[in-house]
């Protein structure tokens, strides 16, 4: 929870169902209203057992306070006024706005009103109450309401006649081997236990105890088979009735609490395999599977979801479940309309909802503040209603998947940023480097053929020629150059799209020896392919500029008159192809750096041209795209060697 | 003079285009020059050149198309011409049923050669078009249609019967470049991505049977990532070699 902002008043306005909540909810919107202060409603839920009316009646009281701009948070907690207490600590309330409550009166419990507790709980925070203006209802309190509440059931009505029979049957037994009476009273307190342990509601509690007293009257004092008894028992009856009822008040509580417990830990079960699948889950689209997943089995109803970006609902998913007939039969349409309403308003919309309440779905935005991630519609029409336990379970799911959105787009969008930041910074380098590596060449050509128009009779034959050469030597390297820099645009931008096909290596290195700079005349170059059917899946362009960067690189690095071999073999499931030479090396410590973009060997003085050291980052990304890798070694007693390795192609001979 | 071949260059790039005719002319080769596509189709039907040297990248056409309307009528060599990069476009020519293919920047001897083996071929097909020989014979290499039999400088060359049929579908487009798909769809009619495999292994050994006699000059060109060709042979070249 976050602690309370220096200056920021967070007001906290109870729900209950009561109807004067109403008026309870508005005086705190009001009240934040003129503090500018962030109202938080607040629901315990706890175990007493609610009618639907009552559940209505919440349920209203909260879309209230949410429409009116408060955050909804619901806790769990048995006693109303410890929760309150213990929330309003942690998250830093101020002001707890409260109606005036004439106290619970429920069986047995506490008579001090909420106010006073929660005054001595939370000593610090101000409590505002607002005066109850109504009447009492009329049915509060009542045998009435008390009966509406309970459920009648067949069943439970069965059981407790059931056990109020073995109960007597046993005090017959007793008293047929000549036990003292006061063991069956303890037979019908036990019986008595049984009821409120096996049955539902306080109703067979209670009248088991009065039940149980009546037929021990009858049964077992004088005289027998009435009701008349002598005033000696009264107070054994008195007693066992008063036993009675409070041991089945507190095995209800007991009760209750189980089931609050198993609750509470299904909750956390939920929530935290969730939480953990959410974790893993990389990408949007497995944040949403994740969440759908989570909810129809939470719900056990059909799940559909709406992608949101920029405002706009994508394409839905539909995680169809039979028992509820999928989305079959639903004018998805009409309901595709619903939740681009929900998607523009960030609310809840659809059927149990005021808005489009006709709908067959109930849908529900993620969102993280205004923004909304995703709309989530859940099949409400022909399957059981959603309990709130439930509701406020799913809410909390949503939240966390919200969380878990909001976080992937922040990574997501971080990412984006550093890469087009480090794209930008690639591109202005690159840039730099070609237009300097473009113009000296140039400026050699036009220069030689400027010399050779204007001077042609003044030049002899051997100066001509070397012009000529120059001329020559410069296209081609610029062409060389043009060469690399189109790989790099096939490679750079991430989106490397390689034509593979089982090539031979032979004819691979037979292909890039064609190409290679005047130069290489110079050099002895020599092939060692170990076995000529060596074949591989490559992308031949590519594969065979990677060969001519490697030779070319070998030639240039090399003096004249070096050893130059270009070699391959097996290796397992790989082939390892290599170029070698005799030369310099590479300088030590700089064998991983070679690979570098505009890596140029020494550093290199302002006009020198030897390359921009485009080459080998090329080699480096068109050998990573293929699956394999490269490095750079040094030779003893010297000299250079340049290994990278390509999936090899099984081939299965044809002969038709 | 009439009897020097004539020559269609078809190229949009006016210095290109200068070079190319600088070259024919000092070669001593009569030509026509061409900006476009439809002054190209236009050309081929008045002035029928023997052979026609394309850029694919025109401003009014698709160089496939031009292909695909002068193979209408005509089955002189196409010289299709673009940048490495292109690949795809290359083979999509070769199978529109252009002969050959020069990379730009190409050199003026590359361009010469490619156009000396287009025309030798122009030639092996005037002769063989009034007699259907049943002996097929380029350099020292022969192949008897009838016996099934291939002979190298007079011995008996072993062959798989898949090399056999690989040999002779090369030697009957001798000249042309036969793409990859061309040719597995020739000879295993129907075929998926693991027999692109197979051909390579299966020409390799051919190459490998055809130059076991040592002459420097393969009979069988790779052309990596787009398909094959068998080179017409001097036989006097060879024996000279």
């Amino acid at each position: 929870m976050e602690k309370a902002k220096a200056g920021r008043e967070r007001i906290l306005v109870c729900i209950s169902a009561s109807p004067t909540n109403v008026d309870v909810i508005r005086r705190a919107v009001v009240l934040a209203g003129a503090m500018h202060a962030e109202l938080i409603a607040l629901y315990v839920e706890n175990t007493e057992a609610r009618d639907e009316a009552e559940a209505k009646a919440v349920r209203d009281h909260l879309g209230l306070a949410e429409r009116s701009g408060a955050t909804l948070t619901t806790i769990y907690g048995d006693d109303p006024a410890t929760a309150i207490a213990q929330y309003a600590r942690v998250s830093g309330i101020t002001k707890i706005v409260l109606g005036k409550s004439p106290g619970r009166r429920s069986l047995f419990s506490r008579k001090e009103t909420l106010m006073s507790r929660l005054n001595e709980l939370a000593p610090d925070v101000e409590i505002i109450i607002v005066p109850n203006q109504l009447t009492a209802d009329p049915t509060r309190f009542s045998l009435f309401r008390f009966l509406r509440r309970e459920r009648f059931s067949a069943g439970d009505l069965a059981k407790t006649a059931l056990i109020l029979a073995v109960s007597t049957g046993m005090g017959f037994l007793f008293k047929g081997i000549g036990l003292a009476i006061t063991n069956v009273v303890l037979v019908y307190l036990l019986g008595v236990m049984a009821v409120s342990l096996w049955t539902t509601g306080y109703l067979y509690s209670v009248m088991s105890s009065l039940l149980s007293v009546l037929v021990f009257n009858f049964f077992f004092t004088e005289p027998y088979l009435s009701l008349h008894s002598s005033p000696d028992y009264f107070a054994t009856f008195a007693v066992m009735f008063a036993v009675a009822l409070l041991s089945s008040s507190l095995t209800s509580r007991i009760k209750a609490q189980s089931i609050q417990t198993a609750n509470k830990a299904y909750q956390t079960e939920v929530l935290l395999s969730t939480s953990q699948l959410l974790q893993k889950a990389e990408d949007r689209e497995a944040i949403l599977a994740v969440l759908q997943n989570q909810l129809s089995r939470l719900l056990e109803h059909s799940v559909l979801l709406y992608p949101v970006s920029g405002g706009e609902i994508g394409e839905p998913e539909l995680h169809e479940l039979e028992q509820d007939g999928g989305f079959e039969g639903i004018d998805i349409r009409w309901e595709r309309t619903i939740s681009e309403w929900v998607a523009q308003n960030a609310v809840h919309a659809g059927r149990t909802t005021r808005t489009f309440s006709e709908a067959r779905c109930l849908y529900m935005a993620i969102r993280s503040g205004r923004k909304v991630w995703a709309v989530v519609g859940i099949r409400a029409d022909n399957a059981p209603s959603i309990d709130e336990y439930r509701k406020n379970l799913m809410i909390s799911i949503l939240d966390e998947c919200a969380l878990a959105l909001e976080k992937d787009h922040m990574t997501r969008e971080k990412q984006r940023v550093e890469e087009s930041a480090r794209q930008e910074a690639l591109r202005a380098n690159l840039l730099r480097s070609i237009s300097h590596d473009l113009r000296t060449p140039l400026t050699s050509i036009s220069g030689n053929a400027a010399l050779l128009m204007e001077n042609m009779g003044q030049l002899d034959e051997a100066h001509r020629q070397a012009l000529y050469a120059s001329i020559y030597d410069d296209a081609i390297w610029l062409n060389g150059l043009v060469e690399n820099l189109l790989m790099i645009t096939r490679t750079e931008n991430g989106t490397i799209a390689l034509h593979l096909q089982s090539e031979l290596i032979t004819e691979a290195v037979e292909e890039a020896l064609r190409h290679l700079d005047r130069n290489a005349a110079q050099r002895q170059i020599s092939t060692a392919v170990e076995d000529d059917l060596l074949m591989v899946k490559m992308d031949a362009a590519l594969i065979v500029q990677v060969l001519i960067n490697l030779l070319n690189n070998a030639v240039k690095y090399t003096p004249e008159g070096a050893h130059i071999v270009i070699g391959a073999k097996r290796d397992g499931t790989w082939a390892r192809i290599w170029v070698e030479d005799d030369g310099q090396g590479v300088p030590a410590g700089d064998e991983d750096k070679v690979f570098d973009m505009f890596y140029t060997g020494v550093k290199r003085s302002p006009d020198s041209r030897r390359g921009i050291g485009l080459g080998l980052a090329l080699c480096r990304s068109i050998v990573q795209a293929h699956g394999g890798e490269i490095r750079a070694e040094n030779l003893k007693p010297h000299g250079a060697r340049f290994v990278f390795t390509l999936p090899i192609a099984e081939v299965i001979e044809n002969e038709q | 003079m009439s009897n020097k071949p004539m020559i269609l260059v078809v190229e949009d790039d006016a210095a290109v285009r200068n070079l190319m005719a600088v070259t024919l002319d000092t070669q001593g080769y009569q030509y026509h020059l061409a900006r476009n596509g439809s002054e190209a189709l236009m050309e081929v039907t008045t002035h029928q050149p023997e052979v026609m040297l394309l850029d694919l990248g025109l401003p009014d056409m698709e160089g496939v198309d031009i292909i695909r309307k002068v193979r209408g009528w005509s089955s002189m060599p196409i010289i299709v011409i673009s940048a490495r990069a292109e690949d795809a476009d290359k083979v999509e020519a070769l199978d529109a049923g252009a002969d050959d293919y020069l990379t730009k920047p190409f050199s003026v001897d590359e361009m010469l050669a490619r156009l000396r083996v287009a025309l030798r071929r122009v030639h092996a097909d005037q002769q063989a078009a009034g007699s259907e020989t049943p002996i097929y014979e380029n350099g020292r290499l022969q192949i008897d249609y009838a016996a099934g039999c291939a002979y190298m400088a007079g011995s008996e060359i072993h062959l798989t019967p898949i090399e056999y049929k690989l040999l002779c579908l090369l030697a009957k487009n001798t000249g042309k470049v036969l793409t990859h798909n061309y040719i597995l769809k020739e000879i295993w009619g129907s075929y998926t991505a693991s027999d692109v495999g197979s051909l390579r292994v299966f020409m390799a050994m051919l190459r490998k049977k055809l130059q076991s006699d040592g002459g420097a000059q393969p009979y069988i060109q790779t052309h990596i990532g787009i398909g094959y060709r068998m080179l017409r042979i001097d036989r006097s070249s060879e024996e000279s070699q």
